[in-house]
């Protein structure tokens, strides 16, 4: 706990990151508007004072609310994106490591594939054919991520197959499946924990992107990326509403890299050796 | 290292054929009649005007001969015909690519030139304050999205000081593409000089700088002799690997600073669901990709002589 603690990483992307936890679970309280259906056009493009913190957009919703809510969106989209790449990366580098042969070709053939085409090139693909929408983004996100996650879980099955205690459970009688759940999983989940902080602010960032594009989510719900597209088209006349969803996006993602770095460093000890050494 | 040139380069055929294949399979895929999408949408069409669209264009073939067609001619480098424009889609590709060749281009020798000297420094440096700043910097240079420090610029450079233009391409003039490219390097400088850092003070712990120190040589000739060449390899390997994450993120700064590149036709077809400009966009992006590849792992040979592919 005291390492923690004394990681400034941690400290600093920790205190970000629960304080938009917090916002996130009770953003009906913390927002002083509805962020869609509170709308006046008398009201709209109302620069920042003591009614509007942040200012309205050209519908005369109220900012800050709409922030408050995109964190939500913002943060939910990120988990379902993560938790949906981390499943198919450990899944398939789990069985490419475990099973190796031709199963691990194939596996491996298609991360090689993937991997040669960007990834918000291969998102925008799927995206065209699937259509705009948040379900669509997660599928889409979720999909074409997991390369990264993959190549690392592989890795890891490889070094840990070879260990006496796997060794001891196969001599065991222990089946693939229970050697695979009970053995090799946990001794992977190291740096897949890593792996998973860090991505969390990449796909909050892809699709804010997409939403940015006009392909994530689609107006009037308040995600960042639409928030900024939109904002666009007003920069020189109301140029907060570029501002602040932008620093939105920036203080989740910062606060997200930094727990993943600070994370890393303790969980992976070649990182922290390193570091002495220096 | 002929060999291997000629062996990499084979290898491109193979990988673009699957690429196409699995892109064709995707974009055919789409929900919605093709035939309705090369007539004018606003009117309705009739049945006999439809047929004829889907003769010419070739829609009622099965998929295995759509897609045979469509890769015989990927080979002879025809991409097809747009949807929605008529026009040979290799032709629009000509018309873009330039703009987002300089783009991409002059975005990463100022993340190249920025990251490697601020890394380097920085690493060198270890501990004090430009140390500090240059990684708080860095940190915050890769949390930002491109677009909206793109945004950020336009308001402060062009709104505010009213010093540079806030988009369109000028016919190639530099001014209008200092923004565009300092909003897309930013991240990538940002990233490159964490690497840049790592590397440095791995290299500080090797035996031959120490061996170099008890000779009694400058600290100059250290840095730049000894330190300053080894430390390029991991920087190199980055800058390969996040050449082809600047290609695609040029597609956000061009609809940002309305440059008309590939980004923004490919943003405009998807829009217009122009399937043919479409494939065409993503394969050339693609291809970029697999060059600037395969040209850092000649470069590899040049800065390691240890290097030799077999």
């Amino acid at each position: 706990m005291k390492k923690i603690l004394r990681n400034k990483n941690i400290l600093f992307g920790g205190i970000i990151i629960i304080f938009l936890i917090l916002i996130t679970i009770f953003a009906p309280y913390f927002a002083p508007y509805d962020p869609v259906e509170d709308s006046d056009l008398i009201r709209a493009l109302e620069p920042s004072g003591r009614t509007f913190l942040m200012g309205t957009d050209p519908y005369g919703r109220d900012l800050l609310s709409r922030i408050i809510y995109g964190t939500r969106i913002s943060f939910t989209l990120g988990l379902i994106i993560q938790t949906l790449n981390t499943i198919i990366g450990v899944s398939l580098g789990l069985c490419a490591g475990y099973f190796g042969g031709k199963i691990d070709d194939m596996i491996m053939g298609l991360t090689n594939i993937m991997l040669s085409i960007p990834t918000l090139i291969l998102a925008l693909t799927v995206m065209v054919v699937m259509g705009p929408g948040i379900i669509n983004l997660c599928i889409a996100l979720g999909f074409v991520s997991w390369t990264y996650t993959c190549r690392i879980a592989r890795s890891e099955t490889l070094s840990i197959k070879e260990k006496e205690f796997t060794e001891a459970a196969r001599a065991l009688g222990a089946s693939k499946f229970r050697i695979i759940r009970k053995h090799i999983l946990p001794n992977i989940l190291g740096p897949i924990v890593v792996i998973a902080t860090l991505g969390i602010g990449d796909a909050i960032l892809m699709a804010a992107t997409l939403g940015f594009l006009g392909l994530g989510v689609q107006p009037p719900t308040p995600e960042w990326g639409a928030m900024l597209s939109r904002g666009r088209d007003y920069i020189w006349s109301a140029p907060w509403l570029c501002i602040f969803p932008g620093l939105a996006i920036s203080i989740t993602v910062l606060g997200l890299n930094l727990l993943g770095d600070g994370i890393r460093d303790i969980l992976d000890p070649r990182l922290i050796t390193k570091k002495y050494k220096n | 290292m002929n060999n291997f040139i000629i062996r990499r380069l084979l290898q491109f055929v193979p990988t673009i054929i699957i690429i196409s294949f699995v892109i064709f399979i995707l974009l055919n895929i789409i929900p919605g009649d093709p035939a309705f999408l090369c007539g004018d949408t606003r009117r309705t069409m009739d049945v006999q005007t439809m047929k004829m669209i889907r003769e010419k264009w070739g829609l009622d073939d099965p998929f295995y001969l759509r897609y045979g067609k469509y890769l015989c001619n990927l080979l002879k480098g025809d991409l097809g015909i747009s949807f929605r424009t008529n026009r040979q889609v290799s032709e629009l590709l000509k018309k873009c690519f330039p703009v987002t060749l300089k783009l991409a281009s002059f975005s990463m020798l100022i993340a190249i030139l920025g990251g490697v000297y601020l890394g380097f420094i920085s690493g060198i440096k270890q501990g004090s304050f430009y140390d500090l700043s240059c990684m708080i910097g860095a940190v915050a240079g890769v949390s930002i999205p491109s677009f909206w420090l793109g945004l950020m610029f336009i308001y402060l450079f062009s709104v505010k000081l009213n010093i540079l233009p806030s988009g369109g391409y000028g016919g190639g003039d530099i001014l209008h593409l200092i923004l565009p490219a300092f909003s897309l390097g930013i991240a990538y400088m940002a990233l490159i000089a964490r690497v840049t850092r790592a590397s440095v003070l791995n290299v500080m712990n090797e035996d031959y700088i120490r061996t170099a120190r008890s000779k009694g040589l400058s600290e100059f000739v250290i840095q730049y002799k000894h330190i300053f060449k080894n430390v390029l390899i991991p920087v190199i390997t980055v800058i390969g690997l996040q050449f082809g994450g600047l290609i695609a993120a040029t597609v956000v700064i061009e609809k940002v600073f309305s440059l008309p590149g590939i980004g923004s036709l490919l943003v405009l077809s998807i829009y217009r669901r122009d399937v043919p400009v479409i494939q065409g966009c993503i394969l050339l992006i693609i291809f970029g990709f697999l060059i600037i590849n395969f040209i850092i792992d000649i470069l590899y040979t040049y800065i390691d002589p240890r290097i030799r592919y077999q």
